[in-house]
């Protein structure tokens, strides 16, 4: 795909995001596309879901691929904040599967497991971000259902799954940005917008920087076989997307502040995709935890 | 030349890779960590770059005419990586070279074939010397003399914070050309033998211990117009040209280091939670480094020219370095504070050298004016 034909594809993925069909990827038609060109998809779509602050069962999707379940599976999520929990619980997103006859289980390294409907509990879940949290999910007896996938596949799985975050981190950042960008412009205060300011402009060219290095890192977890690479990729656009939203914050002021400003569901957004599958600061801990059992700092990327 | 495989960056590396394991026990003579003099430590490291540049390998991403094999600028990436893979100390020649050399190589023919073989052998150094006492980031308000006289040039001023200065025998100088309001429209690049009468140099002892610069003083330095780096008045252009490299390779040289450095606070071994959040946080900064300098790195060999992009490279590189030597604070505290013997004196002559890096190459809050400026649209600040 050249790059007026990746141009387009962002324009169209835009489009059907915040428009109001009630199947923009189907529209879109994900499925040939992942199957064909997974990265152009997970990329395009991700960015845009970040940006636009969609809430489509993307990473469902992405997830149940690398599983190796279809159907009628519903997709239940590490918990944020404690993805290393074996369970007993998750959460399912909204915009995703409704809680159905299976569930597929993922927990952090281990393996996958299908759960049967009737061994499971749901709560409605609002949390930080109604809009993305659907339900909590907890088992108390697991009942096994069906086939269970193959080993391997829950680390495939956690590896998928935090790549296409981290594209969805870097659309929040990147979004947040433009708002605090456009704001210090408009917004004039002893004569001078905010913009003239070095303090507010160097906030922002720290988040520039952060964004830039989340941006690399997502290619190179592309191109990189070590599962290593991933990690990384989501651990610097969570840390790009914190920056973001606590620059906006800062620099948006009393109107950023409000219910009605546009930039507190940024912040929501962030938080909430920085804690699922390992918030942060938590995988700066497993990073160095895999480095010391590796005994090196691997080179990513050549 | 062209059929030579080593030419292709995989076949390079295989290559290198095993002359490394044949030669191990020879090079364990520069591995990490080494503290001390900057002179003595600075001569010890020319035994490696003679080696490697007889054996051919440092050779290869140089132009033939400038006594290279020919090949991408890349495989000198491939070079610095692996050396630090091995554990092999990068010598700091190599730092100055990747910053002074692409500018002579491709804007001073006649220099690039007689005097770059020698600085790539380690037979001549060279250092860098831009600022001024009262030229710091303003690098237009610079003041040393470039006068043209009938054989020439006569070069007069006093230049500063010049790295490596005291183990070099000649310096890459940009001076005044045009008015003393000329700004950055009258500069223009000159190379200059520290050995010609009237040029007189001194040690700067740093927070390090070590003599980290020099300052040079030059009274009234005869300077032949084979020694004029790009075009007389072009120095601006020359410095900016320069100025990219050292975002790129510099900063990957530095990522190659700071990798290098992880591998041993990691076999050193790792306790507990803490200290598996202080190695990921480094490990994070440098990866952030190496990923857009490695697309610097890239570009540059392609001939692309990367602009005010690189801001962004000198801030990651900054943070890389201050956040490893912070992090190996935690994980050696008592090897920094209390440690006599050569970790700990590696380990603190690191960590302060590590404070510099936001402050040399253009202060990081003149990067950060750059890219709100040039990179994110915010105009031009107010009184300027």
């Amino acid at each position: 795909m050249d790059a007026d034909e990746r141009e387009m594809l962002v324009a169209s993925v835009h489009q059907l995001l915040t428009g109001t069909r009630p199947d923009p990827l189907g529209d879109l038609g994900w499925d040939e596309l992942f199957a064909a060109e997974p990265a152009v998809a997970v990329t395009t779509v991700f960015e845009e879901k970040g940006r636009t602050l969609a809430t489509i069962d993307s990473l469902d999707r992405v997830v149940a691929s690398a599983v190796g379940v279809a159907g009628d599976v519903t997709i239940v999520h590490p918990v944020p904040g404690d993805h290393r929990s074996p369970g007993p619980a998750g959460v399912v997103l909204a915009g995703g599967r409704r809680p159905s006859s299976t569930t597929a289980w993922l927990s952090s390294g281990g393996p996958v497991r299908l759960i049967a409907e009737e061994a499971v509990a749901w709560y409605p879940c609002q949390g930080i971000d109604a809009d993305l949290l659907g339900w909590q999910v907890t088992v108390d007896e697991p009942v096994e259902a069906g086939v269970p996938p193959n080993p391997t596949t829950g680390p495939a799985a956690i590896v998928a799954a935090r790549r296409a975050l981290a594209h969805e981190l870097v659309g929040v950042a990147e979004a947040t940005q433009n708002l605090a960008l456009r704001h210090v412009l408009e917004r004039t205060q002893f004569g001078h917008p905010l913009a003239a300011l070095q303090s507010v402009r160097h906030r922002l060219a720290d988040v520039h920087v952060a964004i830039e290095a989340a941006r690399t890192a997502t290619a190179v977890a592309w191109a990189e076989p070590d599962d290593l690479a991933a990690t990384v990729a989501k651990a610097l656009a969570g840390r790009a997307a914190r920056a973001a939203t606590a620059a906006g914050q800062q620099l948006c002021g009393a109107i950023g502040f409000t219910w009605d400003h546009p930039l507190h569901r940024y912040v929501r957004r962030a938080l909430a995709l920085d804690g699922l599958y390992g918030a942060s600061d938590e995988l700066a801990g497993e990073i160095g935890a895999l480095l010391a059992e590796r005994g090196h700092a691997p080179r990513l990327g050549r | 030349m062209a059929d030579d495989p080593l030419l292709d960056a995989g076949p390079y590396r295989e290559g290198l890779r095993r002359w490394i394991a044949e030669e191990g026990p020879v090079l364990q003579g520069w591995s990490l960590p080494r503290s001390g003099s900057m002179v003595e430590g600075y001569r010890h490291d020319l035994g490696l770059v003679r080696l490697l540049a007889a054996a051919g390998w440092s050779r290869y991403g140089w132009a033939p005419e400038a006594g290279g094999r020919g090949g991408s600028a890349e495989l000198r990436a491939v070079l610095y990586d692996e050396l630090a893979i091995a554990g092999i100390r990068l010598p700091e020649l190599y730092l100055v070279l990747e910053t002074l050399g692409p500018l002579v190589q491709a804007q001073a023919p006649v220099l690039a074939a007689t005097e770059l073989p020698a600085f790539i052998s380690g037979e001549r150094s060279w250092c860098q010397a831009f600022s001024e006492p009262e030229t710091g980031s303003d690098l237009a308000s610079l003041r040393t003399r470039l006068a043209s006289s009938d054989q020439g040039w006569r070069l007069t001023g006093h230049k500063m914070w010049c790295s490596f200065g005291a183990a070099t025998e000649a310096a890459v100088v940009l001076a005044r050309t045009g008015t003393p309001e000329s700004r950055h429209r009258g500069l223009t690049m000159v190379w200059v033998d520290l050995r010609t009468p009237g040029c007189d140099l001194r040690p700067i002892r740093a927070e390090t211990g070590r003599d980290e610069f020099a300052e040079i003083f030059f009274d009234d330095v005869a300077v032949g117009n084979d020694a004029i780096i790009g075009a007389v008045d072009g120095g601006w252009a020359a410095a900016m040209y320069l100025l990219q490299f050292e975002r790129g390779m510099y900063a990957w040289q530095r990522q190659a280091y700071l990798h290098g450095l992880l591998d041993v606070a990691v076999a050193a071994g790792v306790d507990g939670p803490g200290e598996e959040r202080a190695v990921g946080d480094a490990y994070l900064a440098v990866c952030a480094l190496r990923n857009k300098c490695r697309g610097t790195v890239a570009a540059l060999a392609a001939g692309e020219t990367t602009g005010p992009r690189t801001s962004v490279d000198k801030v990651l590189l900054a943070t890389a370095e201050q956040t490893v030597f912070d992090r190996l604070e935690l994980l050696a505290r008592d090897a920094l504070l209390t440690g006599d013997g050569q970790r700990g004196k590696a380990l603190r002559e690191g960590w302060f050298f590590s404070r510099a890096a936001s402050i040399y190459g253009g202060a990081i809050e003149v990067q950060r004016d750059i890219i709100a400026q040039h990179l994110l649209g915010l105009g031009a600040v107010r009184g300027r």
